[in-house]
């Protein structure tokens, strides 16, 4: 019994599927790199220490304290205040959630449930 | 002394690769390592391969775990004991998927000072089944790094596998499982002195090497937190051929400490026991129908021995079977 | 005093007190303890030169000196090299084992006596080793941190103590998450030994007696004749029916091959007559063969190239006598030679007919290619289609347990045959429990050539787990008799019992068959084939203590 023709098969198969990304973005063909990342639009500096690392917990504290704890006071950074919030604070310097947000989230797939409650772009 | 060695290696290699983090060392381990670890990888997998196939397979010898398929009213256990191709196949899905003669696992211990008994001992096929899924499930979550956009399955699988919602980012179920299983198969080989007294560096460095690349990745996610975007930027480059400096850059040390584990256990698997994902496809015990006696084996080196033919066996008792009444052939 | 080689050297308390911690050395440098009473002495010259064997000499175990040939190193090495080119099992099982370590306290030996040599990863570390070291990169690189070692003349008396320390059971395998088959290991071990000239002679010299006679037991064709027309008289006289007895019978419908312990050795010689009356209540136009007068073949515990050698006959004289087709006896590894390698290797059986009951007319296709059945699927078949008359309550004073027979049960899956045979024969039959059974059946301890009373020793140890199964049932359910369909159990069993299970008897099916069947002219039958009185029925005829008196 030569099963010689089988196995290659299922190792051609193997390596079909552990090269599939390589394969399947030369399909795609898409550009490999995202869209740049918006800066703020006012001012110099976020009110948060390296936001790329940590914004999602400050958002999650600033949840807590002013929908579960009904603590609204501003908070303040270098003499400004801001608004704990995401729409009324972030999205007041930076333009939009499809400009701010999403370009990262869907490049790397971070998928969140911050627009189940609000509204998307500024103005909405 | 085996196992310290094992653990000195994987720091060791894993210092080395956070060194991919310096300026200008990306290029090296965020680029050129990785599809040298690819290459040896793919090749060495082949080369593997092909070495267990041109070894031709002379007899048919599948170890029966059920009843045979002999009367058509016995009922046979077709996938204990496969009859045909077809059910050939289904055993082998059964023990590559639920590694079903693991599951089997007993413990034999004598009680009372004189009885023999037998419990089951599952254990062990938990934490392989916890290691091994999770360890898939894992890399193709990865896919949304090397792949550009993310293709829907591996979105679905992400949100299945966070489906606790616990953490921030979520934690994965897999990671879970794959580090608690790790740390499980680890703990049983230190703690029985069996399985100390038959573990060899290369049982120890394989499961150093899964922890360090499992750490590793924990840590990035939810401790440090690299910035994905980067990371992202660096391994779907690596799958469509364009670099970028500045991301390669930006990946950080920690990300190439893990990376450079990944890269060695791509280049490691095909030369070391963990070729075992290969080989238990090929196992001849378990992949032959046992169709012994309704299709005849052909073994393609088979040669002519010598045996004793009837003529000279009765030459030599020609007269004595006579005497007994035994017909002969030559009178 | 009682020497190793006697059971009653042997306590109990001192083989249960089971202690399975590994020695402080790492087991590449504990050396081996070749302990009177655990190995097996070597193959002698004569036995060797019948086989044109290399380097026949006479030697033993003890000896510093065990006379390797010249330039033996080379030898096992290129038999190595050789054996990886021709079995991938052999190189995938080389390459594939994790040492998970599920197969150690599977293996009847380890069970029994602690030995971590004896665990089956281990056993197969020690030719493991040698193959890293030897032909992998790995290992000629770092050495023993890669599980590598040289070899040397202490390896190969190693692999000598614990490759005849291996019954080739496969239930390590059935364990196995790959699938590793010790039994294959352990066969390319033996053969690398043989390539030296290190033999056991309890299975060298019984294939010498079976490459020149037919059979292991040296019977040779008028012997057989008398030991047979011995059992005809006992059947007579058991039952007043006198049967024929077709030897070399040209023209026969059926060849019938069967172990040869079944012709001399008790109880084996009681399933024998059983058969005999069976063929002969039916009618069935069969013959025995003088030539062909072992399907037992321990070739299998030699080298693959032996099987072959020994095996050949059984077609051949198939072909020679004219028959349809091949009926075998009750014997286990004779099964492995017979499913598993007979139409490999001296195939194919073209001038045969696919099996087809006389009785019954059933066909029995799932042996097309072989032409070969085994005897208990043959019976199934005749109790199914009510073609055998039974009174099952003659064996009521039997309560009877079966032991399934390593290579039946894991190099067949003949599990629900002898079953359904004991069932309609016994109304007595208790299963040992059930990790001791079916396809985790365990070994006799004296398979594959080591059932011999110089490693009493290891068939105590090994015995211990089916023993104890044995003793379980009897405790519960009074069991008194072990049915086992191997000529190998048929002998070594009755050790394994008399130590672990006093009290159990051990027979064959057919025995119990024949016991239970009412056969046209029959006396009224007082005695069983053993001629012993038939509890119940013996007090018809008051006799003075002489039942027994021949």
């Amino acid at each position: 019994m030569n099963d010689k023709p089988k196995i290659i098969v299922g190792l051609v198969v193997v390596l079909v599927a552990a090269t599939f990304p390589f394969w399947y973005t030369l399909a795609k063909g898409r550009d490999v790199l995202p869209e740049d990342r918006e800066r703020p639009s006012e001012g110099s500096r976020c009110v948060m220490d390296d936001p790329v690392a940590n914004h999602m917990q400050v958002l999650n504290t600033w949840r807590d304290e002013v929908v579960r704890e009904g603590d609204t006071e501003q908070i303040k950074v270098d003499g400004k205040k801001y608004h704990k919030s995401l729409t009324d604070g972030c999205l007041q310097c930076h333009s939009s959630r499809e400009d701010h947000c999403d370009r990262c989230h869907e490049y790397a797939n971070v998928e969140l449930t911050c627009w189940e409650c609000h509204l998307g772009s500024k103005g909405d | 002394m085996n196992v310290l060695i094992s653990l000195a290696a994987v720091g060791g290699l894993f210092l080395l690769g956070t060194l991919g983090g310096a300026p200008g060392m990306g290029w090296i381990f965020g680029v050129v390592l990785p599809y040298l670890a690819v290459g040896i990888g793919i090749g060495g997998l082949i080369w593997r391969v092909m070495s267990w196939a041109n070894v031709p397979v002379p007899f048919r010898i599948p170890t029966t775990c059920g009843q045979q398929k002999s009367l058509p009213w016995i009922k046979s256990n077709p996938l204990e004991n496969p009859h045909n191709g077809l059910t050939a196949v289904g055993r082998m899905a059964l023990e590559v998927l639920f590694f079903r003669s693991l599951l089997r696992n007993t413990k034999a211990e004598v009680i009372d000072q004189r009885r023999l008994v037998y419990t089951s001992a599952p254990w062990l096929w938990i934490g392989a089944m916890a290691f091994h899924w999770s360890f898939l499930i894992i890399l193709v979550r990865h896919l949304r790094l090397l792949a550009n956009p993310v293709p829907w399955c591996v979105t679905f699988l992400q949100r299945a596998d966070g489906f606790l919602e616990i953490g921030l980012p979520v934690i994965y179920v897999t990671t879970v499982l794959f580090l608690a299983g790790l740390a499980y198969l680890l703990a049983r080989r230190l703690a029985s002195p069996q399985l100390r007294y038959i573990s060899l560096a290369g049982d120890y460095f394989p499961l150093f090497l899964f922890l360090g690349i499992g750490i590793s990745g924990f840590w990035l996610r939810h401790w440090t937190k690299t910035d994905i975007v980067s990371v992202k930027q660096v391994a779907v480059g690596l799958s469509g051929f364009s670099f970028d400096s500045d991301a390669l850059a930006a990946a950080g040390s920690l990300f190439y400490g893990h990376l450079f584990l990944v890269c060695v256990l791509l280049a490691y698997f095909p030369f070391s026991k963990l070729s075992h994902f290969a080989g238990v496809f090929l196992s001849p015990t378990r992949n032959m129908a046992n169709s012994n006696r309704s299709v005849r084996h052909v073994n393609p080196w088979d040669y002519p021995v010598k045996v004793h033919p009837y003529d000279e066996y009765e030459d030599e008792f020609r007269e004595k079977m006579k005497g007994a009444g035994v017909p002969v052939e030559k009178e | 005093m009682p020497k190793p080689d006697e059971m009653s050297y042997y306590q109990q308390e001192d083989l249960l007190n089971i202690d399975a911690t590994p020695p402080k050395t790492g087991w590449m440098d504990t050396p081996v303890d070749l302990r009177p009473g655990s190995f097996i002495y070597p193959g002698k010259a004569k036995n060797l030169k019948i086989l044109d064997l290399p380097n026949p000499r006479d030697w033993a175990i003890g000896d510093d000196d065990w006379k390797l040939p010249e330039g033996w190193k080379k030898t096992v090495l290129e038999g190595m090299a050789d054996r990886l080119s021709k079995y991938r099992s052999f190189k995938l099982f080389m390459d594939t084992c994790v040492r998970c370590g599920a197969c150690a306290d599977k293996c009847h030996f380890f069970i029994g006596g602690g030995d971590p040599k004896n665990m089956p990863v281990l056993r197969a570390e020690l030719l493991r080793s040698i193959y890293r070291k030897e032909f992998t990169v790995m290992g000629k690189i770092l050495g023993k941190l890669a599980g590598a070692r040289e070899l040397t003349e202490d390896v190969i008396k190693e692999w000598f103590y614990y490759f005849y320390q291996c019954t080739e059971c496969r239930r390590c395998s059935v364990f196995c998450p790959y699938g590793i088959d010790t039994a294959e290991i352990t066969m390319i071990a033996r053969e690398l030994l043989g390539l030296l000239g290190l033999y056991i002679n309890w299975s060298i010299e019984p294939v010498a007696n079976c490459f020149r006679l037919g059979n292991h037991l040296a019977i040779p064709p008028h012997g057989m004749m008398d030991t047979l027309e011995f059992m005809v008289g006992d059947i007579e006289e058991a039952t007043g029916i006198r049967v024929d007895l077709p030897v070399n019978k040209k023209g026969a419908e059926v060849l019938f091959v069967t172990p040869s312990g079944d012709f001399v050795a008790d109880p084996g010689i009681y399933t024998c007559m059983a058969q005999m009356l069976l063929f002969h209540e039916l009618g069935i136009d069969y013959t025995f063969s003088t030539y062909a007068s072992d399907g037992g073949n321990f070739g299998l515990f030699t080298s693959h190239e032996m099987i072959k050698r020994l095996n050949a006959k059984v077609y051949a004289e198939a072909k020679r006598l004219g028959v349809k087709w091949i009926l075998g006896g009750e014997c286990g590894h004779m099964w492995r030679v017979m499913h598993q390698y007979m139409d490999t290797m001296n195939g194919p059986a073209d001038f045969l007919e696919v099996p087809k009951s006389p009785i019954t007319g059933t066909v029995f296709d799932h042996a097309k290619s072989t032409k070969m059945i085994h005897i208990m699927e043959f019976m199934a078949d005749l109790i199914k289609h009510n073609k055998l008359k039974l009174d099952p309550s003659r064996n009521d004073h039997i309560r009877v347990t079966f032991h399934d027979s390593c290579n039946p049960a894991r190099a067949m899956g003949i599990l629900e045959e002898p079953r359904y045979v004991l069932n309609a024969v016994c109304n007595n039959f208790f299963e040992m429990p059930r990790n001791t059974i079916r396809e985790q059946t365990f070994c006799c301890g004296g398979g594959a050539g080591l059932g011999t009373d110089e490693n009493m020793e290891m068939r105590l140890r090994g015995g211990l787990p089916r023993g104890n199964a044995v003793r379980h049932v009897q405790e519960k359910h009074g069991v008194n008799q072990l049915a086992a369909m191997c000529a190998i159990d048929r002998a070594t069993l009755v050790t394994v019992c008399d130590y672990w299970a006093p009290g159990v008897l051990v027979t064959g099916i057919s025995e119990l068959v024949a016991n239970a069947m009412v056969f046209t002219g029959e006396n009224e039958r007082k005695q069983n084939l053993r001629l012993e009185d038939i509890p119940g029925r013996e007090e018809d005829e008051p006799r003075e203590g002489d039942a027994n008196d021949e």
